[in-house]
């Protein structure tokens, strides 16, 4: 499709990863490194997704398959129809935001931004007029003749992004772009980044380690890890509907509670926690057995005080954070951890209190026992 | 393909991951020409040559294979007196230079002594001027009709030729060498490290003692190594001055011009080969690993200096007295330049420069049209194989690193005798022309620009490269606008300290001119021989201000072209 909301053109395409692997062989006579293993993945034009997970979980690697820096162990990228997997990264039209942003330190803003114009012989008059419109779109009219060196942190960052839209790429790479920046910048930006890259419709694949951002940026967040995708959906499903252990706690908090499946009737299952019984919607990715165990996920905001609540435990640890209370409360053998967002109408709980609780059990999920997950090879 | 077993999956890997970066190369099929034609060049003009000086002294002239030279060589009493003594003058040496090296670099970066500029401007002098300068002036000085020998004390023959002379010069000369190696090291050590020790209660002597100095081995043992390899192959200085104290440079020498005997002058060329490139590699691989120097990119905060008089004043007077030593020579040389005869006759004069021009002034202008033809090509060289060693893949890098490095580590003399061994006759018929002598200057300089230039590119961050990559740019176009812009600074000192090395060199280049291409530094030496001292000294006095007017020049010419290249860019 053609964009022309924007006065930058562009022509939005599909990327489609397809078995990538990507092995480093190991230097001691060790066991090779699995960098990238075997993954799937479809981008559609116009959307945003992040690779999301730990450091070392492959997703940089990824990235750079993706730039043409790393070349495939085996299995192909597809850019729109074109099949790039051997493409050098100079001949692929994707444009990178580097993490250190990579500015030329000797050429001014304008000639940064313009860099990409003039490598790709693109008419003299042109260039100009096409780095005008990115410098005017990234608001950085009063910079252009300045050095990196004399820009603050966003600005750069600014320069960086101005750079890599103004080739009109088929698609947008971000390697963590945020991370250099200060906590109040980085949400800025972040919005910045987003309603450009939706104004524009650039295809774009987005690595980070904030799950916040990748929550609030992505059209589909890919979560990571040891080389594998644990889970690829829309951000709501990656954190009411986990697939497994991992993602479930790497996204947001989560309390795991072990539990046993009472009774099984429709689409919900009566679980046993702590000795009470509460009812859970059942995930069709879970096999549950009559009298079986089951993981289950409960956020901290899953839980409230409540007078009528089943579940009876005591505050051990109480953490003021200003618009809510964390609480580690012991109940049984187990300690969880919940948020309460209505302190002021209640109090704050002092350690050692007692307290009634109640589970929105509603919001509950379950989660394949490890057992299953290890055969489905997501472990 | 994840349940491949890994130990059959490993070298499938890396074979077929060697063969895609191939596939890559062909893609970009100039950078894979430019490729082989270094490599091409370096076999021929480096491994080549010193495999040739290898080669002769085991096969005969009747092209078997022979070791009764080897044999007959080292049993002879000269032969071993002659390899002692290159080792001893070189051991000494290398203590002395590296521990005035060390007071020098550590009074320069630790305290706040006074007059630290001058004394780092006048410690650089031995550097850019030809080694044998010093050995000129202490003739001048302490030699027969010297000022101080004769004119001072009245000594009628005072004997100024041998070790002694030479141990003096050679750790004057070669200083500056471990200073600079030694001021680089002190000035990495991350200050913050001494900071923790005086906040632990530790003295000023204890800090030194348990921090700095430990910290500093690496340097210590590094800089020891470069002046004793310096003081082994030095050929200028001993040829002057050792009298009948022999090394092994100037007997190379003297067996090959003297006694027309290659194979004789290639083996004393080995047996100094051997501890000089055994002491670079040990210096370049296992020293410089050692290092407790940490490259962070962090800026460090600037180090508090020490300030006690009782620190400064010894280190003050110290660096005080070698500096004066330093000016003394090449004041004395300045003051032999206008002199009409030296301890004779005492007036002032230009004669000697009169002399020089009317007499002997086509190897000043060799000497500067063969440098300047030779700096720009070593230096554009240097900065293209430093991008090469660190931003590609491709096959026998490691080849390519080690063979570059070979004609810089290697002893002058060695090369030399290589250059006349190989290229004496078709196709590659180079002797008597200047097309020997630039390539000679290129391929033993090279090595200085390589550094320059992997040592700056490090320090850019390789995503500003990629960034130009992901933009369309190839590799030539990024190295052109990206790479070697970033690199001016190194792509400065490759283009002085080529041209200072051409210009001054001697060991190499005696082997090689020609009645059509003679050099300066070999027309001082005649005159040194000749006892033309007047003549030398006015030589030497040219040579020096050609390369200080250069300098000037290249920096000028550096910060121009980059200050251009932007202008243009807009």
């Amino acid at each position: 499709m053609t964009n022309t909301n924007s006065n930058i053109n562009t022509h939005s395409v599909d990327v489609k990863l397809t078995n990538l692997l990507k092995v480093f062989p190991s230097h001691n006579g060790g066991d090779n490194f699995y960098a990238v293993d075997d993954i799937e993945l479809d981008i559609k034009a116009g959307e945003l997704v992040t690779l999301l997970g730990p450091s070392g979980c492959g997703k940089t690697t990824t990235l750079r398959m993706l730039a043409g820096f790393e070349l495939p162990t085996s299995g192909s990228i597809h850019i729109g129809d074109e099949n790039v997997t051997n493409v050098p990264p100079n001949k692929r039209n994707v444009a990178m935001v580097f993490q250190s942003y990579a500015l030329f330190p000797h050429l001014s803003v304008f000639e940064n931004i313009a860099y990409g114009l003039r490598i790709n012989k693109v008419p003299k008059g042109d260039v100009i007029d096409r780095t005008y419109k990115v410098i005017s779109l990234m608001h950085l009219e009063e910079f252009k003749d300045r050095l990196p060196s004399q820009l603050s942190g966003g600005q750069q960052q600014r320069v960086a992004l101005a750079r890599a839209i103004v080739t009109e790429p088929k698609v947008l790479l971000f390697d963590e772009p945020l991370s250099n920046l200060d906590a109040k910048l980085r949400e800025y930006m972040r919005d910045e980044l987003r309603k450009i890259q939706q104004r524009l419709g650039i295809t774009s694949l987005y690595v980070t380690h904030d799950q916040t951002e990748a929550m609030a940026i992505s059209d589909k967040v890919v979560i990571m890890n040891h080389g594998k995708i644990q889970q690829a959906d829309s951000p709501i499903n990656i954190y009411t509907k986990p697939n497994n252990h991992f993602v479930a706690g790497f996204m947001g908090k989560a309390n795991f509670l072990h539990g046993v499946v009472k009774e099984l009737k429709n689409n919900m299952a009566m679980i046993n926690i702590f000795g009470k019984s509460v009812l859970i919607r059942i995930n069709d990715k879970v096999k549950l057995t009559e009298n079986g165990p089951v993981e289950c996920v409960t956020r901290p905001e899953f839980w409230e005080f409540s007078d009528t609540g089943k579940f009876i435990g005591q505050v051990t640890r109480t953490i003021y954070l200003g618009n809510h209370v964390e609480y580690e409360i012991a109940i049984g053998d187990d300690t969880i951890s919940m948020m309460d967002f209505e302190h002021f109408k209640h109090g704050i709980k002092q350690e050692g209190d007692q307290v009634t609780l109640h589970l929105k059990e509603e919001c509950v999920s379950l989660l394949p026992t490890r057992k299953e997950y290890i055969k489905e090879g997501l472990a | 393909m994840a349940n491949i077993p890994p130990s059959t999956n490993k070298i499938e890997s890396k074979v077929n991951g060697q063969f895609k970066r191939m596939k890559m190369l062909i893609k970009e099929p100039y950078l894979l020409a430019l490729i082989i034609i270094i490599f091409l060049s370096l076999f021929v003009f480096s491994v080549y040559p010193i495999y040739q000086v290898f080669k002769i002294t085991v096969i005969n002239d009747e092209g078997i294979i022979d070791f009764s030279l080897i044999v007959e060589t080292f049993s002879s009493s000269f032969f071993l007196k002659t390899l002692w003594n290159s080792i001893q003058l070189g051991i000494m040496s290398a203590i002395f230079g590296t521990i005035i090296g060390f007071i020098f670099a550590y009074a320069v970066t630790r305290t706040e002594m006074k007059g630290k500029k001058f004394f780092n401007l006048v410690a650089l002098l031995p550097i850019i001027s030809p080694p044998f300068v010093i050995a000129l002036s202490v003739i001048l000085l302490f030699g027969r009709n010297g000022i101080i020998s004769n004119g001072l004390f009245g000594f009628e023959d005072s004997n100024v030729y041998g070790l002694r002379s030479l141990v003096f010069i050679q750790t004057l000369g070669f200083f500056p060498i471990a200073y600079l190696n030694l001021k680089g090291v002190l000035e990495a050590i991350d200050s913050s490290v001494e900071d923790a020790a005086l906040n632990l209660g530790a003295s000023r002597w204890k800090v030194f003692s348990t921090i700095t100095l430990p910290l500093a081995v690496p340097g210590i043992l590094s800089s020891l190594l470069l002046v004793f390899i310096k003081a082994i192959e030095d050929f200028g200085n001993p040829m002057v001055i050792a009298g009948e104290y022999q090394t092994l440079a100037v007997q190379a020498y003297l067996q090959i011009t003297g006694m027309y005997d290659l194979r004789a002058g290639s083996f004393y060329a080995v047996a100094l080969l051997l501890p000089s490139l055994t002491a670079y590699f040990i210096q370049k691989y296992w020293i410089s690993k050692k290092s407790y120097v940490t490259v962070t990119g962090k800026p460090t905060q600037t180090r508090e200096k020490i300030n006690e008089k009782h620190i400064v004043m010894p280190l003050f007077i110290f660096c005080g007295l070698i500096t004066g030593a330093v000016m003394l020579i090449y004041g004395t040389v300045l003051w032999g330049a206008f002199v009409k005869v030296w301890g004779v006759d005492n007036t002032l004069t230009f004669d000697n420069f009169k002399y020089t021009f009317t007499l002997g002034f086509d190897s000043v202008k060799n000497s500067l049209l063969l440098s300047a033809l030779s700096t720009p090509i070593t230096a554009l060289l240097g900065m293209i194989i430093a991008f090469l060693i660190i931003r590609k893949q491709f096959i026998g890098k490691k080849i390519m690193e080690a063979s570059s490095m070979l004609a810089f580590a290697v002893p002058g003399t060695v090369i030399g005798i290589g250059y006349i061994l190989a290229f004496n006759q078709k196709p590659l018929l180079l002797t008597g022309t200047a097309m020997i002598l630039i390539i000679a200057f290129t391929f033993r300089n090279i090595t200085v620009g390589i550094e320059a230039g992997t040592n700056s590119l490090r320090q850019v961050d390789p995503s500003i490269e990629e960034a130009s990559t992901n933009l369309g740019a190839s590799s030539f176009t990024t190295f052109r606008k990206i790479s070697l812009p970033l690199m001016k600074s190194a792509l400065f000192s490759g283009l002085v300290y080529s041209f200072v090395r051409s210009m001054t060199s001697i060991s190499a280049v005696i082997f090689l001119i020609s009645v059509n291409w003679n050099l300066l530094t070999v027309t001082i030496l005649s005159q040194v021989e000749d006892a033309s001292l007047g003549a030398a000294a006015a030589y030497c006095i040219i040579l020096i201000v050609i390369i200080l007017i250069v300098i000037g020049l290249l920096e000028f010419f550096v910060n121009y072209l980059a200050s251009s290249k932007r202008r243009n860019f807009r």
